[in-house]
């Protein structure tokens, strides 16, 4: 959340428009391979609980991350899950999915929606495309030193 | 006893997750919000580790053209302040000259010509005792000494001292105060008249009229003017009435007259000075 809602990842914004990689969905698809089906989901929901509290209005990404997290969580157990071209798509198609989808969900329920877009989900989309598997590593190395291991 | 387990299905925890997501997206957002604001709160110093973002619209943030960042809100909230109270010293400021403005023209209509200028002014110290008002006008403003002031349409007194930006007005009661006036008077011939003479203020609130012979018919309630002296006053004004009439003591073919100034010290409170050209204070020679 601190990522997310902080100046840390301006370091490595990109346009004027400040385009930044999205760290809770790419953590989203991280929990959503590694843990088991009831927990993984409970974990989605977590962490778009914390998108909503960094950004607002509250709700959007609460739904849209359990949504894509339970879509997610059906292709846990397939081969290709581990495969990091594989996590590098599904997380570009992830970001689409829950950014559109949370603009969506502030469009129906009569939210402000963000400006220009189009452009910010697909340069987004293309940003965790490139920076998603990088951090899955290094996510995963870590949750591995901790003695976790994939449920 | 065997303890009975709930358990919930994937489909239903699905089904649960997304309804308390759409509880948070019907809730006000004021009341959802302080999540963000407790966020910023505690977090903020944390969160501003890093260079700042040109724009408001972060991807994450989530926010809408319309909303900016809260260090951004806290001094557009400043500056709105200060315009605000930049307002309200306007609309005060345009109040008290409009105020001025309609007694200026009110008083026009109501009295003869005063003259071709005036000058509003506040009384700043009313002495009592003395029967001296102070006034926030002085001579960089244009009064001058012997002026006329006038207050509730009637004549109350002459600028007796002026200073650059203050002047001290010594009203028509103030023992050493003198000045010409004409007071309503019936000649041997049963004639209404005005008949000229010196007026005097008695240092106790009122004014006495002496050297004006018997055999004009003076009875009290008659009333008291301002003579219209050239530099000072184009037409006569009214300063009060006859309190009291009888015949003088040291010399019984005149009256001694007692007049009752129209206005009252205690409620003075704005005034204009009549800004002609004043020669003589008294006139009395002229």
């Amino acid at each position: 959340m601190i990522l997310q809602g902080g100046n840390i990842l301006n370091f490595i914004s990109l346009d004027q428009m400040n385009f930044r990689p999205d760290v809770m969905i790419i953590l989203m698809v991280f929990f959503a391979l590694k843990f088991e089906s009831i927990s993984g989901l409970i974990a989605c929901f977590l962490l778009g609980l914390g998108a909503d509290i960094v950004s607002l209005p509250m709700g959007p990404f609460v739904i849209a991350f359990t949504i894509a997290g339970a879509l997610i969580a059906n292709i846990r157990k397939s081969s290709v899950a581990d495969n990091i071209v594989f996590q590098a798509i599904l997380i570009f198609v992830a970001t689409i999915v829950i950014l559109g989808g949370a603009e969506f969900i502030k469009y129906i329920a009569d939210k402000d929606v963000s400006s220009h877009l189009i452009k910010r989900i697909f340069v987004t989309g293309l940003y965790n495309l490139v920076f998603g598997p990088i951090l899955l590593l290094l996510i995963d190395g870590f949750w591995s030193g901790l003695g976790m291991k994939k449920q | 006893m065997r303890r009975s387990s709930i358990r919930i299905s994937r489909s239903m925890l699905i089904v649960i997750l997304i309804i308390v997501g759409a509880l948070f997206l019907v809730l006000p957002d004021a009341m959802t919000g302080k999540f963000h604001d407790v966020f910023i709160y505690v977090l903020g110093p944390v969160l501003k580790v890093g260079p700042d973002s040109n724009i408001t619209d972060l991807p994450g943030l989530v926010v809408s053209e319309r909303k900016v960042s809260l260090s951004k809100y806290k001094e557009l909230e400043g500056e709105r302040d200060k315009l605000v109270s930049r307002l309200k010293t306007l609309q005060r400021k345009y109040l008290y000259l409009h105020e001025e403005y309609e007694l200026a023209t009110g008083t026009r209509q109501r009295l003869p010509d005063v003259g071709p200028g005036h000058i509003w002014a506040e009384v700043i110290r009313a002495d009592v005792i003395n029967s001296e008002i102070d006034i926030n006008r002085g001579m960089n403003d244009g009064l001058k000494k012997g002026q006329y002031v006038i207050s509730q349409d009637v004549l109350i007194g002459t600028v007796d001292f002026v200073g650059d930006y203050y002047a001290k007005v010594k009203l028509l009661t103030a023992k050493d105060h003198e000045l010409i006036v004409e007071i309503e008077a019936i000649d041997s011939k049963k004639a209404d008249i005005y008949r000229r003479a010196i007026m005097k203020g008695d240092g106790k609130g009122g004014c006495l009229i002496d050297g004006i012979q018997t055999n004009y018919q003076i009875t009290d309630k008659n009333f008291v003017y301002a003579y219209a002296r050239p530099g000072y006053l184009n037409s006569p004004l009214i300063i009060g009435k006859v309190s009291h009439i009888k015949y003088d003591d040291s010399d019984p073919l005149f009256w001694k007259i007692n007049v009752q100034p129209s206005f009252d010290i205690t409620k003075l409170e704005k005034v204009f000075a009549v800004t002609m050209e004043p020669g003589d204070i008294t006139g009395v020679n002229n």
